[in-house]
């Protein structure tokens, strides 16, 4: 069965001058942590400067968490529930409504069934909303536990006579177990309040098809608020990436993936827009259920530095993302090495930090560079705070990832006049479109290769550089990001919040002639694969 | 091999199998692996032809649970620290003769209730986990409560100011024990029995043990690598507070607490029921590592156990040999106690009466720890205020203390242990269920 798609709300009325005031919801980043999606959401709440913003941040695992973004003015901290912790409220009231003791069989139906439709959960998301205080005994109760474990066994019953498309795991006890506690996550996530009243939303921006749209699909059933998802990496394929690196059990995979898959696929038949940062997400996107009509791609923008700082003279690669093993740096550590073994005067330079429980990677990461003999030529730098200076000391810019929504990190190469070798996943090749080398990957040969290229034809890497530029501040600039954001809310609330650009904006497009590109007609070689089989 | 619906070899899958080592598990697995390994565009995968995993259906194979041995230290630190009691309870005649029965009664009946709350509290709050100390470390505003305690006490007449010495032994000393040095800790208090018997100050005895214990205490703490986790609720450690505290309450409700000119009498005898409680506390403590190795030993089938998930006999055996470990240990730390009595040195019956108070105060604590445990602190609460309203009871029908000594304590456990009993084995009844729900 198809999930359904939700009704869509009543557009506010035109002319209303009010501030238009919106929900973001976030998981596992802003304000609390740095990377793609946290930068995109400074960028925007610093941006549209005409509208209000209630931040909702979904976290995990108990653990300490400074902010490490200063919200503007424009916005607040109205939400933050912590899944895994032991800071669960510890609320009782006296009974004043039923227990229900079908939630988790709902969730188990709704969410992990192949077919079902996800929005099959919303009244039993709802209900916790409506009564928090029952949630834990709803789910502690001998007739929950029952009927959870005879909904789970349908759904692996499904999977079992659906052979052909899924294998059914042989679960045990301890699997059903972590998966009911998940559920209990989700309903307690579900039961947490969202501004409401005369601070209610006129629209709710979620930045993740997962978790962080638990409160917004409660609070769009409960008050018809739209949603808008902004869907910059595939929620579930990084999903079940994270569960084939992780070595877990055929149980937990399936477990971890069957919730993210039901999530997202909740996400998207809830969502007014979505709003994917790539047309390449929109595939998966369409995959799991979310209608096409509802699909508006707006890019990621980034800020155009007014000038490009020369070219070193030293031939420094950079890399700048996170030690995460999507972005496969073992790859590029492989890929430095025959580099170096070719081009010795080569040096590499990565910027990122270590998220929490990436640490493992780090260190393999340390030793295979230790093993390549690359103790000398390739420098793990750690966090940047300031990348522009980072990519003014090289001469290429280098993304070695395997997924990939539309990298802000490329685009900010491409706005410093730096070629770019990347790998060609998710929206890299629509953000590169020859302004750079798209290899398959994991084929560190090819990545090699591409970075040779350029070091051993500065003038190639330099043309190319300033195409990119050209590119990003023609398509990419965070105006047109910013815009196509104003534009949405606009549409959505019938208020067009003011958008307001950084001081040096203006600079960066007046300057722009500086650094036009010496040919208009490159055409880089791509080894990117399009439907190659294996 | 892999093979299409239509019975066709299907490269993509062989590919992804051999890429993941396994069968792959669905179609969207398929999906992401062709795409970040295979160079496969976006969605370009989700057209292929569907294929049938090698395994439809994987044979069971249990798994393995990493768990962490029982610390030797830690335990031999539960020790040393009753030893430390033991060594308080010596302290008892000497404080005694020198401040007055009323004041070491009053000091001793102010102090006990206030720390137990405490170490329950912090042990709730913060204690839990391998890096418990580290998150202790995070939070100074906890030798600050510690203080404010002691600093509320003192002023009491009489007695104030020796319940907070009290206060900030039992605390610190509780702390100290955690940090591994237990039994340092434990022979130091027998010393200073030995130091008081030798006409030492008490006061500046009992002060200098607390200032030692809170100064080793807040050393060690500091000490530790800060813990990056937040620290547990702070509605749960109050309540836990509570629970302590309501335990600590039963014990000095009884009017013969410190009585008859033999208070060292009561610490010795709660000397066997405090180790048969910490070696039933730490066979029982291997709950959340042997429960989850027991689960895991199961294939889920949802027509089988399906009220309590399995685990169940493995909960029970935990709880009877934490029983068993609390009575016999008991029992055989109370035989030289019996013989002495019995020698004619000390009260025979008085001294049965109360081991047996303190054992059944054992067996009522170890219920309601481990309701709290199992987060049904509001049974837990209400058993242990009912056990103290048992003993109000008492003290109200036996004004002129006909009762053996100790009768008042054994009937607040004994009521606590039947409000909590029913609780407890609902809980164990279906332990998967309570681990699953645990959140």
């Amino acid at each position: 069965m198809a999930p359904t798609s939700h009704p869509l709300p009543v557009l506010a009325p035109a002319g209303d001058s009010r501030r238009p005031r919106v929900l973001l919801t976030t998981e596992g980043t802003y304000p609390f942590a740095f990377g793609g999606v946290s930068t995109w959401c400074d960028i925007v709440l610093n941006g549209l400067t005409g509208a209000d913003f209630d931040v909702f941040a979904i976290t995990a695992g108990g653990i300490r968490r400074p902010q490490v973004f200063d919200l503007p003015v424009n916005a607040a901290l109205v939400g933050h529930v912590d899944l895994w912790s032991e800071r669960v409220t510890t609320r009782r009231t006296v009974r004043t409504a039923k227990l229900r003791t079908e939630l988790a069989a709902e969730l188990v139906q709704g969410l992990l069934a192949w077919d079902n439709d996800p929005v099959d959960v919303l009244p039993g998301l709802v209900w916790c909303r409506q009564n928090p205080t029952l949630v834990r005994a709803a789910l502690r109760h001998r007739e929950a536990w029952i009927a959870f474990r005879a909904a789970l066994g349908e759904v692996l019953g499904a999977d079992a006579d659906h052979a052909t498309t899924r294998v059914a795991p042989a679960l045990d006890e301890q699997h059903v177990c972590d998966l009911y506690q998940t559920l209990c996550w989700i309903a307690q996530a579900a039961s947490a309040p969202t501004p409401s009243g005369r601070a209610a939303p006129d629209l709710v921006i979620v930045t993740a098809a997962g978790w962080a749209a638990i409160p917004a699909v409660v609070h769009q059933a409960l008050y018809g608020t739209p949603i808008v998802l902004s869907e910059h990496g595939v929620y579930v394929r990084e999903a079940y990436l994270a569960a084939i690196r992780s070595g877990e059990s055929a149980g937990a995979r399936w477990t971890h993936t069957r919730v993210a898959r039901g999530l997202a696929r909740l996400a998207y038949a809830c969502s007014t827009v979505v709003a994917p940062v790539t047309s390449a997400n929109a595939a998966w996107e369409a995959e799991l259920g979310a209608d096409p009509a509802k699909i508006r791609i707006v890019h990621n923008g980034v800020l155009v530095p007014s000038r490009v700082a020369p070219f070193p003279d030293e031939p420094v690669v950079v890399t700048i993302g996170r030690v995460d093993p999507l972005k496969d740096l073992k790859t590029l550590l492989r890929a430095a090495a025959t580099v170096v073994e070719r081009y010795p005067a080569a040096r590499f330079i990565h910027c990122g930090p270590t998220p929490e429980g990436n640490e493992r990677y780090a260190a393999e990461c340390l030793a295979l560079r230790a093993d390549l003999g690359l103790s000398t030529t390739f420098e793990f730098r750690g966090e940047t705070d300031d990348p522009h200076a980072v990519l003014a000391e090289s001469c290429v810019s280098v993304l070695s990832s395997i997924s990939e929504g539309f990298p802000i990190s490329v685009l900010e190469a491409m706005a410093a006049g730096r070629p770019v070798v990347a790998t060609a996943v998710g929206g890299v090749p629509e953000a590169l479109s020859g302004c750079g080398f798209t290899v398959r990957p994991g084929d560190y040969q090819a990545l090699a290769e591409g970075i040779l290229t350029l070091l051993r034809d500065p003038s190639l890497g330099a043309a190319l550089g300033a195409h990119g530029r050209h590119r990003v501040v023609h398509h990419f600039g965070q105006e047109a990001c910013l815009n196509a954001y104003a534009d949405l809310i606009g549409e959505l609330t019938g208020q067009r919040p003011d958008v307001s650009l950084a001081d040096d904006y203006d600079v960066a497009v007046a300057s722009l002639d500086d650094v036009a590109p010496t040919t208009s007609n490159v055409e880089p070689s791509t080894d990117a694969v399009r439907r190659r089989g294996p | 091999m892999n093979q299409s619906g239509s019975g066709e070899v299907t490269p993509e899958w062989t590919f992804t199998d051999s890429h993941l080592r396994r069968s792959t598990q669905d179609t969207l697995e398929a999906a992401v692996v062709l795409e970040a390994w295979g160079g496969f565009a976006p969605g370009a995968a989700f057209g292929l032809p569907r294929a049938r995993p090698e395994h439809a259906d994987a044979p069971f194979a249990a798994r393995n649970v990493r768990s962490d041995p029982l610390d030797s230290a830690l335990a031999l630190g539960d020790v040393g620290f009753v030893v430390g009691i033991l060594g308080m309870g010596f302290y008892l005649s000497s404080l005694s003769a020198e401040l007055g029965a009323r004041t070491v009664d009053t000091a001793w009946r102010i102090a006990l209730p206030v720390s137990l709350a405490m170490q329950w509290g912090i042990r709730r709050r913060y204690l839990s986990g391998s890096d418990g100390l580290g998150r202790l470390r995070n939070d100074p505003r906890v030798l600050v409560l510690v203080l404010g305690a002691m600093a509320l006490c003192a002023p009491i007449r009489p007695g104030g100011w020796l319940a907070a010495c009290l206060i900030g032994i039992w605390v610190g000393g509780f702390v100290v024990t955690r940090l591994g040095q237990g039994l340092a800790f434990g022979a130091a208090l027998l010393g200073g029995a030995v130091v008081l018997a030798a006409g030492a100050p008490a006061p500046l005895v009992l002060a200098g043990f607390a200032l030692i214990a809170l100064l080793v205490a807040v050393i060690g703490v500091w000490r530790q690598p800060a813990s990056d986790r937040l620290p547990g609720g702070r509605e749960r450690g109050i309540v836990a507070g509570l629970i302590g505290a309501g335990v600590g309450g039963v014990l000095v409700l009884e009017p013969r607490f410190l009585w008859a000119g033999r208070p060292a009498l009561v610490a010795i005898t709660v000397v066997p029921a405090l180790l048969g409680s910490v070696w039933g506390g730490w066979h029982m403590g291997q709950l959340w590592k042997v429960l989850p190795e027991a689960l895991v030993q199961r294939p889920f089938d949802p027509a089988v156990e399906g009220a309590h998930g399995g685990g169940i006999d493995v909960v029970r055996g935990l709880l009877g040999g934490s029983l068993v470990r609390l009575v016999l240990g008991a029992a055989a730390c109370s035989m030289p106690i019996i013989a002495w009595a019995a020698s004619g040195a000390g009260p025979l019956g008085d001294v049965w009466a109360l081991l047996g108070a303190h054992l059944l105060l054992g067996v009522a604590g170890l219920f309601v720890s481990l309701l709290e445990a199992f987060d049904r602190w509001g049974t837990a609460l209400l058993s242990v205020v009912a056990g103290c309203g048992a003993c109000e009871v008492v003290n109200l029908a036996d004004p002129g203390h006909a009762l053996l000594p100790g009768s008042r304590i054994a009937v607040g456990a004994l009521v606590i242990i039947v409000a909590s009993g029913p609780a407890l084995l609902r809980v164990v009844s279906h332990p998967a269920r309570t681990l699953a729900a645990r959140v």
